[in-house]
């Protein structure tokens, strides 16, 4: 007799789970790269549920964020190839997309991630204005004019050395 | 990869996540702001700003009262006078780093790092600093400094917390009877600093669970003794300013990587050198990455990456290598003048990654006499026809046309052995007969 454990589909059914973005797509991901979230492994451990919904991560952001999670699941992928991947996830992006994924890593828990997308951003906002991290950040600038110089005066060496270059 | 489902109608028993928003301080939050991403959570801010060096780290606080204080919470700390800026900067920088420092306040730091490129820099705050930081559960040391006349004091050889360590403060700063106790450490990097052959035994003693050790230029050892059975991995570079490598034993099970750069060693190479790297084979099976590269007194180099070096005991001048092309990742071959005199490469892979070696010997070894390349691959062997005689001999066929074409004093021929097919490259030379018989031992 076949056990339903040797029939493809539902063996494939079994180990995988669905993740609802907050605008209502769905993604279907292998158990095993879901668990690289700490969140979401968390979720599985306590309940059966095969439906996790995000009611804070876009579609586009949670797609990005699966991307990762396969390629990291995928044992086929050797380190190297990893890290190359990392690299490459997230050159060339927006800072504003940048923004979201640091916010759904953190929400999801995927650590390596989280960082990887931080220092990214890190990395963008150095030798930039203070006035393009304002707008970046949505930064409402409630300092006097004095209360700002005396911060600038304050550390006069770190605001002095060279010339920044703005956006 | 995913695949995107149509949208589900049920609602129940879905999983909320919500975002966890930790407020370091506490802040009205902006609920009603329709973009409700555009303010991130402060700890992922910190996040963000810890991965900046300091001196921009502490501009963000010129941003809002919000930012004001949002740097001091940072976890990895970054300060770095490089050398674009003139000296007379220094003092100023100094009082930055004293004046910011001691404003953080996290209390597990991930990174301290400090360099100082540009001029000779008082360090009668470092202790301070040190201290400081090491009270912290620092885990990651970088000093790039120069000083004179600094010992390091007696409780940075303690730490239980310290995993990795950077030093180059070109400087001798190590005291004779100091114990170490770096129980956590995993890495140890040490450029140019003087440490001698007891202090670094001393050192290694201390360190139960390194992993790698990097040691480079003017680190005056003779004698080097790695006992650690958890060293994964030892890249030696340029040791030794004045005086040679007299000995390397290496006796680390999980040994994955030795690299030797530019060692200089007593005389062209003597025993004492390539029995410890014969030594170090036989203890260490899972070393895949060899690379062997030593300065001889009179600066002839020698320069060979591998999967096995093999050692004649008959004549010091000799050198034979054995390739084993399966695990061969990068081949560098260089200078093998007076040295190299016999390579056997055995070829298990078909894909017939030696070509490039071969060609890369006979091109930078002309002391080369004796040059023999089998196939041991199974499949040639056992193939009834003459497919891995075809193997071979299209193999060596481009080496001919690459090299040998025209040079007139170099014999080869082209057979059959046993279970392996050869081919044997012999220039003219009364001791190169030898050699392929005691190749062929091997």
């Amino acid at each position: 007799m076949v056990t339903t454990d040797e029939k493809g589909p539902l063996t494939a059914k079994k180990k995988s789970v669905i993740i609802r973005s907050c605008d209502g797509d769905e993604f279907l991901v292998s158990e095993s790269a879901a668990v690289l979230s700490t969140s979401l492994k968390k979720i599985l451990e306590e309940k059966e549920d095969r439906l996790i919904h995000l009611s804070d991560i876009d579609n586009k952001t949670l797609a990005m964020v699966i991307a990762y999670l396969s390629t990291h699941a995928d044992d086929g992928l050797s380190d190297d190839l990893k890290r190359s991947f990392d690299q490459e996830f997230v050159s060339g992006k927006e800072f504003d997309v940048l923004k979201y994924l640091v916010l759904a890593t953190d929400t999801l828990q995927v650590t390596c991630l989280c960082y990887t997308v931080a220092k990214k951003m890190a990395d963008i906002m150095k030798n930039k204005l203070v006035e393009w991290v304002r707008r970046e950040f949505d930064i409402q600038n409630d300092y006097t004019p004095e209360a700002e110089a005396e911060i600038r005066r304050l550390d006069a060496w770190a605001w002095d050395d060279r010339q920044l270059e703005d956006d | 990869m995913e695949e995107k489902l149509e949208s589900s109608s049920n609602d129940n028993g879905y999983q909320e996540l919500t975002p966890k928003r930790s407020k370091i301080h506490h802040q009205d939050e902006q609920e009603s702001s329709p973009d409700r991403l555009s303010e991130l959570p402060e700890h992922l801010l910190v996040e963000i700003i810890s991965f900046l060096e300091m001196k921009d780290a502490v501009k963000t606080s010129a941003l809002s009262k919000t930012w004001k204080h949002l740097w001091t919470h940072v976890d990895k700390i970054v300060y770095e006078f490089d050398d674009r800026q003139p000296t007379a900067k220094l003092p100023e920088f100094i009082s930055f780093v004293h004046r910011t420092l001691m404003q953080c306040t996290c209390p597990n730091l991930k990174k301290f790092a400090l360099s100082v490129y540009n001029g000779s820099y008082g360090h009668q705050l470092l202790d301070e600093w040190l201290q400081w930081v090491f009270k912290k559960n620092l885990k990651f040391l970088k000093l790039d400094l120069l000083l004179e006349y600094y010992c390091l004091p007696e409780w940075f050889y303690h730490s239980s917390s310290l995993v990795k360590l950077e030093i180059n403060v070109n400087t001798p700063w190590w005291h004779n009877g100091e114990t170490v106790s770096w129980t956590s450490l995993k890495s140890l990097q040490l450029f140019d600093v003087s440490i001698g052959d007891e202090q670094i035994a001393i050192l290694l003693s201390g360190c139960p669970v390194l992993e790698t050790i990097v040691l480079y230029r003017h680190v005056a050892i003779s004698y080097l003794n790695i006992k650690s059975p958890s060293v994964r991995s030892l890249k030696l570079t340029e040791l030794s300013d004045d005086g040679f490598l007299e000995s390397l034993e290496v006796d680390s099970p999980c040994l994955k990587e030795l690299e030797c750069k530019r060692v200089k060693i007593r005389s062209p190479l003597l025993e004492y050198e390539l029995l410890g790297i014969a030594c170090l084979l036989n203890t260490s099976p899972d070393l895949d990455t060899l690379i062997v590269e030593v300065v001889t007194p009179d600066e002839k180099y020698f320069h060979g990456s591998n999967g096995q070096i093999l050692y004649s005991t008959g004549d010091k001048h000799m050198i034979f290598m054995k390739w084993n092309l399966s695990n061969l990742k990068n081949v560098k071959v260089a200078y093998c003048k007076n040295m190299c005199r016999g390579v056997a490469i055995e070829n298990g892979d078909k894909k017939c990654s030696g070509f490039e070696l071969v060609i890369c010997l006979l091109k930078n070894a002309p002391a080369l006499e004796t040059l023999v390349i089998t196939s041991t691959d199974d499949d040639h062997c056992k193939c009834s026809g003459d497919c891995g005689l075809r193997y071979v001999s299209s193999f060596s066929d481009d080496i001919i046309h690459t090299y040998l074409d025209g040079n007139e004093d170099c014999e080869w021929e082209l057979r059959k052995n046993k279970s392996c097919f050869e081919f044997r490259f012999v220039k003219s030379c009364d001791k190169s007969k030898t050699l392929c018989n005691e190749l062929w031992d091997y």
